[in-house]
């Protein structure tokens, strides 16, 4: 073991000696005031003052009217402060807005450790520590003691920018009311959903909550229809479990069989699909359905062909026009086949081939239908293209009603308010199996029939938790949770947490063959994650490809903490400026996965030029310390690829603490915004 | 009001063709499941597509002087009694047809933003349409539909320093100003909020002509009040920058806290009472730009208290909501949503943003796990079966130290009988009931619908002590017409169907058999000229004789219908007893049911008796 050099009287000077093993880092911990924890400072005392001022980023001017509040210390600035008590934390301080010279202020507050956020009407979401307009998670943490007033609180802010434009059809009308989606393109490619917004009597849009990113702006179609013997089956019913079936394959809660409809004899086109707020379809004239199709700014079938919108902060691009079509719609018709015959009413999803470019495949359908009763199906509205069938048959689930607090108020013999406070509680999964399968279809000019899909089984994880010590109450495991997660990271409606039953077991629902990882959710107080192992070897965090039942999973709980931790030292004396970022070694394997971001930790250095991981799990680590602008996104391959150049390897043990000082070094940025 | 003048005719009919049909159809699908034990048939509510022969088509074109036909159009097609909903969107020629039609009183109506939504036959935009008497095999294709562009109106909401506001902050709500005879009736134009953007601009479309306002309320984010923030004042800032520089153990006399402050709810131009607003009065397709509003923040207050369960431990996880209980003009025409609290692990709750005023603390918690909504593993949760009632005054000054006891809920409990005479009766999963509070007395905790268990009983938990009133339907839900309508609801040897039931403290309810028939009544006749000619242009309002029963939520008060193009109404369901019937040629949208409303129909109404499970004839002939 080797020593700890510091200075308590300056904290810029402290340096650690390379890597060293716990117990004198948290004692190290314990001396300097910079890194004491939301734990670590209590007090009955509420005589602390937080005082501070909000200005504009670029002009130095003061913000008035912006919404100032504080954190505790591991809290995300804004969070929701009802779900901070929901969820047995403390409540935090009441928000203070600012006047007119942009000053707020907080009195009257305990001794904590406390982050500072702030909304503005036209600002982007910043926080106290904020140097990027894009950098809301970057913020600075401020250890209050009793007494103390802490003056000089500056949060910076910058502009929104806005995307805005017309959107008409080809005879130059405006398609007024329809849904407009704002899509932010990460660094990876991968498109989520930055705004959504409705186009006015003039055709125009406008979404103004933008951060400095790239963007693309799409119009959404898409067609929900039934077989009309299936309707007639399900009309009436609303209890009907073959509706909630139905609701569950195709991830639409809008299945309503009494929804209006275009009646085409042996379909129903149902008005409920009508999410997109586009026209349904009319008859054309050579017998096809005509509709206005998917569509991306300025008037691109793909993603691929879209136009790539790059906004700096504050920027205002009022031309981006949508120049929508109608076009001939095709049907797609065929059977599907179990492992008995000819599946009946199972929902099924038509997606666009570049699905896997959206991070979350809802609400991009562009048609969903469910099968009759000799399990033909048939998709109407496709136009030209490529695209997946996807069929998921999940059992149903067991009936655990979730735990509700639910007020209802009447007033004058009317429902005037209902208020529902919903516990998330880890759900068991049902034994029954999964069907799936996944078919490419290409659409040409013509109608696609006989496609032939057979159904598969899923796979599932099983296996048991064990607690590295003494294992917590019974009660403190009820939000305890096994998950199966997609490794590319992507969003899907795919599988909840399940829970651990009394043996300490887990079993996860069948899933369809793909690339997952295990996580765990919901862990006890002042339990971590230790490890994962299967009988193939460590799965902590190791995506794995899952096609046969994966049993024996053994998950590792301990209350050890493991961390590291350490020093930046940057090109000036003082406030080092810096981040750091901190990865698994094998950054390779980690891109191809598709980045997820739990082990990837973006650390904001103090003041005092300390840092310290949160939470980490053991295993070998890549650690650097880059300039505080730099834009961190865990899709970024070519961001992780510079640095892994200048990361420092750092391997550490369960209940290890390892220290690691670093020196700040700039990274290309090429192509950044 | 039309002056009416009455020719009685009764006829009473057993039972209705319709039904005997359906029931019929009901069997052939249980015979289809063929072989099993013999079960009783009940019917699970499926109701198949109904097809025919007849047809009805048309053109949509646009409201000028020289009419273009309309693509795109949604036109939407409804026999609400028979559950039928189609929709045809129009061609290039603005042409759209509904084949394979059955037998039937349709409804029309056609959606094509920006234009005004039309209903066939309707005489105003709001209007009730023309139902379209259709037999089978008729055909009727010379539907012409002409829709009138939209107004808008524009404007911006700016604060007191004219800086913009936008939402989450601020939304915004169009009500219709309607003036009817004596009535003033106020009429929210959308069922959503309108949004001013980052500018604070707003655009609102597609109205039809008429008279506006346009009112602000602070943005409905519930989930994030918590205290009311506050701005802090000059001496706070100077006190709290000063200490600090000279040490910090210095607290010398504290200045006191600035006061905080929320957005009122206003009216354009930025008044608070809705008398006083300014109306925009719209052309049809008319741009009215500029028309903006300054909002303005009042004092409000933050109430803090404490939730106890009933053994005295602090309730976590407690939903604490305060409702004004003071009737506002606004309450009606504004979106609100009255400030909740959440109780945290010491039981503590906070409530903020309260405007002077009466309010009604409601807290709602479960007792497991000591008020939140976390259960006992492998037990079914409890739900929400505690809570708690406070009456706070509010008068600008924060409010700590409340204290709410929870206190278990009642279960109201009994079973559901069918006095099945010609149909199947329905699958309890269909039955749907309902306790409501009393449409007087102020807020009131309510509870949630129930179901009906495979044995036909039910069971409503966690109910606060309190009048209730019960409301049942049962059957399918394709169809609006009734096939079963609740004919009593005994509770120790008492209908309490139209007399309010007490649940009091500590006394569960049990044996409250609530009895459906499938005998529903029904009024029906013609409205004519007196030549004899139909006349649908009018609407038909039944309301019971009895002025007690005048209200809102009553069975007995039936909103006004429109007869069809044959002139014949039809009005389902209202329990037996003595009725008025009165011919409308327009009806406030809200007050309909009012007793002052109802009391200006009375003079020209005829008197009509329904009794138990028959089809009453009360034929109206108009005196010019």
């Amino acid at each position: 073991m080797r020593g700890v050099v510091s200075s308590v009287s300056s904290a810029a000077v402290l340096v650690f000696l390379a890597v060293m093993p716990a117990g004198s880092a948290r004692l190290a911990a314990q001396v300097q005031p910079g890194m004491a924890t939301n734990q670590g400072v209590s007090s009955t005392k509420a005589t602390g003052v937080i005082v501070g001022r909000v200005i504009d980023a670029v002009t130095g001017r003061p913000i008035s009217g912006a919404t100032v509040s504080l954190s505790g210390a591991g809290t995300a600035p804004g969070t929701n402060p009802l779900a901070v008590v929901l969820s047995g934390g403390t409540r935090p301080p009441t928000p203070s807005v600012t006047n007119g010279d942009g000053y707020f202020l907080f009195r009257d507050l305990p001794a904590s450790s406390y982050t500072v956020g702030a909304t503005a009407t036209g600002y982007i979401t910043s926080a106290y520590g904020s140097r990027r307009p894009d950098s809301g998670g970057l913020r600075r943490t401020i250890v209050l003691h009793d007494d103390e007033h802490v003056i000089d609180v500056v949060v910076k802010m910058w502009h929104v920018a806005t995307i805005g434009g017309r959107v008409v059809d080809d005879t130059g009308e405006p398609v007024v009311g329809t849904t407009v989606r704002v899509m932010r393109r990460d660094r990876g490619g991968r498109l989520s959903q930055a705004a959504i917004v409705q186009t006015d009597d003039r055709g125009i849009y406008r979404a103004a909550s933008l951060t400095p990113s790239d963007y693309v702006v799409m119009v959404a179609s898409t067609f929900l229809s039934m077989p009309t013997e299936l309707v007639n089956t399900l009309r009436g019913n609303p209890s009907s479990p073959v509706l909630a079936d139905l609701r569950r394959d195709a991830a639409a809660a809008f299945f309503f069989p009494e929804a209006p409809a275009i009646d085409t004899g042996d379909m129903q086109i149902l008005m409920s699909s009508q999410i997109g707020g586009l026209p349904m379809p009319t008859p054309g004239a050579d017998g096809h359905l005509r509709a206005y199709p998917t569509t991306f700014a300025p008037s691109a079938s793909t993603v691929a062909r879209a136009e790539t919108i790059r906004l700096t902060a504050g920027q205002e691009r009022s031309d981006v026009d949508i120049h929508l079509t109608l076009t001939p719609m095709f049907r797609v018709s065929g059977v599907v086949t179990g492992p008995d015959g000819p599946m009946s009413a199972l929902g099924l999803r038509l997606l666009p081939a570049d699905a896997p470019q959206f991070q979350s495949d809802l609400n991009i359908d562009v048609a969903t239908t469910a099968t009759g009763s000799d399990g033909r199906f048939t998709f109407l509205g496709v136009p030209p293209g490529q695209y997946e069938i996807r069929a998921t048959r999940t059992p149903r689930p067991t009936a655990v009603a979730r735990p509700e607090v639910q007020t209802i108020i009447a007033t004058s013999g009317r429902v005037t308010g209902i208020v529902s406070v919903r516990g998330d509680m880890p759900q068991p999964a049902s034994d029954g199996p999964t069907w799936w399968a996944r078919q490419p279809v290409s659409v040409g000019n013509r109608d696609v029939s006989s496609v032939s899909i057979g159904l598969r089984t899923g796979a599932r994880v099983s296996g048991l938790v064990q607690f590295d010590g003494v294992a917590p109450a019974q009660n403190d495991l009820s939000r305890l949770g096994v998950l199966l997660r997609p490794a590319d990271g992507r969003t899907t409606s795919l599988p909840s947490p399940v829970p651990i039953d009394d043996r300490l077991s887990f079993v996860t629902p069948q899933v369809p063959a793909d690339r997952y990882v295990v996580a765990v959710t919901g862990m006890p107080a002042g339990w971590n994650l230790a490890s994962i192992r299967a009988s193939t070897g460590d799965i902590t965090d190791h995506p794995f490809t899952l096609d046969t039942d994966l049993d024996s999973v053994v998950v590792t709980l301990t209350k050890l903490t493991t961390t590291i931790a350490g020093t930046v030292t940057g090109a000036h004396a003082g406030d080092p400026d810096a981040v750091v970022v901190l990865f698994p070694a094998d950054v390779r394997a980690w891109i191809d996965d598709g980045m997820l971001g739990s082990r990837v930790q973006t650390i904001d250095v103090r003041p005092d030029g300390s840092y310290q991981s949160q939470n980490l799990t053991a295993g070998e680590y890549a650690v650097a310390a880059v300039p505080a602008e730099t834009t961190i996104d865990v899709r970024d391959a070519a961001l992780f690829t510079a640095l892994a150049r200048v990361a420092t390897r750092v391997s550490v043990g369960t209940g290890q603490t390892r220290t690691q000082s670093l020196t700040v070094s700039a990274i290309q940025e090429a192509g950044r915004p | 009001m039309t002056f009416v003048r009455a020719r009685r005719r009764r006829r009473a009919i057993a039972a209705g063709i319709a039904a005997a049909a359906i029931a019929a159809m009901t069997i052939t699908i249980a015979a289809q499941r063929g072989g099993g034990p013999p079960a009783p048939v009940r019917d699970n509510g499926v109701r198949p597509i109904v097809t025919g022969e007849a047809f009805i088509g048309g053109i949509v074109v646009t409201d000028e002087s020289t009419p273009r036909p309309l693509r795109l159009a949604s036109v939407t097609l409804r026999d609400p009694d028979r559950g039928v909903q189609r929709v045809s969107v129009t061609d290039e020629r603005g042409t759209f047809g509904f084949s394979r039609l059955p037998a039937g009183h349709y409804l029309i109506s056609v959606n094509r933003p920006p234009y005004v939504s039309v209903t066939y036959g309707a005489r105003t935009a709001r209007g009730q349409g023309l139902t379209i008497a259709l037999e089978n095999g008729q055909r009727l294709d010379a539907i012409r539909i002409a829709m009138p562009h939209g107004a808008a109106i524009t404007g911006r909401i700016v604060d007191e320093r004219g800086a913009p506001v936008s939402s989450p902050r601020v939304n915004l709500a169009v009500v219709e100003a309607i003036v009817i005879g004596p009535t003033s009736s106020y009429r929210r134009v959308y069922g959503q909020t309108i949004e001013p953007d980052d500018r604070g601009i707003y655009r609102i479309y597609g109205l039809p002509a008429g008279t506006y306002l346009i009112g602000a309320t602070p943005g409905l984010s519930l989930l994030t009040r918590g205290a009311s923030p506050r701005v802090p004042t000059d001496d706070e800032i100077r006190w709290a920058t000063r200490t600090a520089t000279t040490g910090p153990r210095v607290m010398a006399g504290p200045p006191p806290v600035g006061s905080a402050t929320a957005l009122a709810e206003l009216f354009y131009p930025g008044v608070t009472d809705i008398a006083s607003a300014t109306p925009v009065t719209l052309a049809a397709g008319e741009e009215r730009a500029g028309v903006d509003i300054a909002v303005r923040a009042v004092p409000v207050a933050t109430i803090r208290g404490v939730v106890r369960t009933p053994d005295g431990a602090p309730a976590r996880g407690a939903q604490v909501l305060a409702a004004p209980s003071t009737d506002r003009a606004l309450a009606d025409v504004l979106p609100s949503l009255p400030p909740l609290g959440l109780s945290a692990a010491d039981g503590s709750f906070v409530i903020g943003d309260l405007a002077p005023g009466h309010y009604r603390l409601m807290s709602r918690a479960s007792s497991a796990a000591g008020g939140a909504p976390v259960p006992a593993r492998g037990s079914s949760p409890p739900g929400s079966d505690l809570w708690a009632l406070a009456d706070v005054d509010v008068a600008g000054a924060d409010i700590d130290g409340v204290t709410l006891t929870l206190a278990p809920g009642m279960t109201v409990s009994g079973r559901v009988v069918f006095d099945a005479t010609s149909l199947p009766p329905p699958e309890p999963a269909t039955v749907r009931l309902t306790l409501s509070p009393p449409p007087s007395g102020g807020p009131a905790l309510g509870a949630p619908a129930t179901q009906a268990e495979a044995d036909d009983t039910f069971a409503f938990k966690g109910i606060a002590p309190g009048r209730y009133v019960l409301i049942g339907n049962a059957g399918t839900t394709a169809t609006v017409q009734p096939l079963w309508m609740v004919k009593t609801a005994m509770l120790n040897g008492r209908d309490v169907l139209d007399t309010p039931f007490d649940v009091t403290p500590n006394l569960d309810v049990s044996d409250l058999v609530v009895t459906f028939t499938d005998r529903v009544t029904k009024l029906t006749g013609l409205v004519s000229d007196q030549t004899g000619h139909p006349v649908p242009a009018y609407s038909v309002i039944a309301f019971s004789t009895d002025p007690a029963s005048w209200h809102q939520q009553s069975r007995r008060v039936r909103m006004p219908v429109r007869p069809a193009s044959d002139g014949r109404f039809a009005i389902s369901g209202l329990p037996p007893g003595e009725y008025y019937l009165a011919v409308l040629p327009d009806f406030p949208p809200n007050e309909w049911s009012t007793p002052a409303f109802l009391q200006t129909v009375v003079p020209g109404a005829v008197r009509v008796t329904i009794r138990d499970g028959e089809t009453t004839t009360q034929d109206v002939r108009l005196a010019g």
